[in-house]
């Protein structure tokens, strides 16, 4: 097993905000590992260390056997970055912005044609080469975006929410060229906020929230969490007995909140029927009902639990 | 290789500067406009030897014209998350600020040309004479695009911003650099505060190369526009890298 990638108890401080409170992970070559958490979580500032756009206030990265941030530079030569927002240079045309990347990384004027023609036409947006960036759609920008980061050829992808914002078409071209590039052989580090995502691409998931990695496994074992987070809401005329609920089979938690009730369950749907029954056998009215996916900070929080349970 | 490739990273910098910053708004106006209204605000009902024009149009031209792209591009890129891109390359933060300010001091070679041969057309200037403007050109133009440079250091992503900053400041030193006023008939006290000005030492050593009556020797002024330079050259370094991180 060779690793690309190892960081140790890396912290990022601003001021006395903690962005990144003590990260520890480790990267396999040729795999898609996820760094999976909600907006604010520490994603963008951990891929920005490993990177070495930002220094981190204390812990250790080392990629592909080089410190960073201390020889970010020959790291780079390396690596390729794909940046949260399709940053690229709306003023220029696709193919300048190609070339201003090919030339910024020093390669061969021919390679930089041969390289640039090759990618923007696997992105599907070699027709429109020549024009000014600004008139691209969002999705054309971020395809865009992701042929400037492939230009160096870079062993190690870091790919910050790549389909983040995009239609469903652009976000499936985004994924089956993220998917041929590992079968390529490079190792991608793939930051998302969606599970779905993580689990039709990652081979690893980190969890993580708040700067901290709550959990590092296989997204078929963190789907399992996931779907015991999954929840029904119902309201109510009147209240039920929380013990009544709890009596129903596949309810793995309630919370009760005036007429309001949320299950925890990893069938919801068989929740809601026995839900609906059991207010109808009462005589009590359902005014709405709605199943409702795990959001990450519940299935966050689900993972500590599970954590210090097991410890 | 690597010095090869930094001249490359420069150069495709400043070119990739050229192509998006040139004809923007803020040079446009900043770079081009301001000098020429200033200049025609000052000459306009006053019958003025172009002898004792010339060298305060060229120098007003250089420092407007050199100090208007520096400025907008951090501020811009840094909102348009393109300064993220460029930093997470290979490519050392120094090669970044020398391509930006090499675009500033072509922008404002170029914009020199117009007073350059207004000059040779209305004054009957001699090769030294004109040799001696084009440097004072180069290196003012250099200066200045440092200059520029470092006003865009504060960690912003509002161009308005920074062109109120650097107003603030270079408005000040047109008055004080002897452009409307020659350094000699300056008050002691502000002809004082004129050694302090890297345009003190531009104006005087244009007043040299058109006029031949200067304050000072023009190896004097050379020396202290390219001491000048190195200093901004540093501190604007530092500034830079000292804000970078609080732009992301």
């Amino acid at each position: 097993m060779v690793l690309v990638a190892i960081v140790q108890d890396l912290v990022k401080k601003y001021d006395d905000i903690c962005a990144v409170d003590g990260i520890s992970l480790s990267i396999q070559r040729g795999e898609i590992f996820g760094l999976l958490g909600p907006n604010g979580a520490g994603k963008t500032t951990t891929v920005r260390m490993l990177t070495g756009v930002i220094s981190p206030t204390s812990g250790s990265i080392s990629v592909l056997g080089l410190e960073m941030p201390r020889q970010a530079n020959e790291i780079r030569y390396n690596i390729g970055v794909l940046p949260e927002t399709a940053n690229v240079y709306v003023d220029l045309t696709g193919q300048q912005n190609m070339n201003l990347f090919g030339n910024l990384y020093g390669l061969k004027k021919d390679i930089v044609v041969k390289r640039s023609t090759h990618l923007l036409k696997k992105m599907n947006i070699y027709e429109a080469k020549d024009r000014e960036a600004k008139t691209y759609s969002k999705g054309m920008k971020q395809r865009l975006s992701l042929a400037m980061t492939l230009m160096t050829d870079g062993e190690v992808l870091f790919l910050d929410e790549p389909t983040s914002g995009l239609d469903v078409e652009s976000s499936q071209e985004i994924r089956r060229v993220i998917s041929e590039m590992a079968a390529e052989g490079r190792t991608i580090i793939l930051t998302t906020h969606n599970m779905q995502e993580a689990q039709d691409l990652c081979s690893r998931v980190a969890v993580i929230n708040k700067g901290k990695i709550a959990a590092i496994d296989t997204p078929m074992n963190l789907r399992r969490t996931f779907e015991k987070r999954q929840s029904v809401v119902v309201n109510l005329s009147e209240p039920i007995p929380r013990e009544s609920i709890q009596a129903l089979s596949n309810v793995e938690d309630v919370h009760i909140s005036g007429l309001t009730i949320r299950c925890y369950s990893p069938d919801p749907g068989s929740v809601l029927m026995g839900l609906v029954e059991l207010a109808k056998s009462q005589g009590i009215k359902v005014l709405s009902a709605c199943t409702e996916s795990a959001d990450l900070e519940s299935v966050f929080l689900e993972l500590i639990r599970l954590r210090r349970e097991s410890a | 290789m690597f010095p090869k490739l930094w001249f490359r990273q420069i150069f495709t910098i400043a070119l990739k500067d050229m192509r998006v910053y040139y004809t923007k708004g803020p040079t446009l106006i900043f770079g081009l406009l301001f000098p020429f209204f200033f200049f025609l605000s000052f000459i306009v009902g006053r019958s003025m030897d172009p002898t004792s024009l010339i060298p305060g149009l060229i120098a007003m031209v250089v420092f407007f014209s050199a100090t208007a792209v520096g400025p907008i591009i951090f501020p811009t890129e840094t909102r348009a998350y393109t300064l993220e891109r460029l930093i997470s390359m290979p490519v050392p933060l120094w090669c970044i600020l020398m391509g930006d300010s090499l675009a500033s001091a072509t922008f404002c070679f170029i914009s020199s040309f117009v007073p350059l041969v207004l000059a040779f057309a209305l004054i009957e200037l001699s090769f030294i004479q004109v040799g001696l403007t084009i440097v004072g050109i180069i290196i003012g133009g250099i200066c200045f695009a440092f200059f520029g440079q470092l006003m865009s250091a504060p960690p912003v992503d509002q161009t308005s911003t920074i062109m109120m900053i650097t107003t603030m400041v270079k408005f000040p030193l047109i008055f004080i650099s002897g452009i409307f006023i020659p350094l000699a008939a300056l008050p002691e006290i502000v002809r004082f505060i004129a050694l302090l000005s890297p345009l003190t030492y531009v104006t005087d050593l244009f007043w040299a190369s058109v006029a031949g009556a200067s304050v000072f020797h023009p190896f004097v002024n050379i020396a202290a526009i390219v001491g000048w330079t190195v200093l901004l050259v540093v501190v604007s370094f530092l500034a830079h890298k000292k804000t970078l991180e609080k732009r992301l």
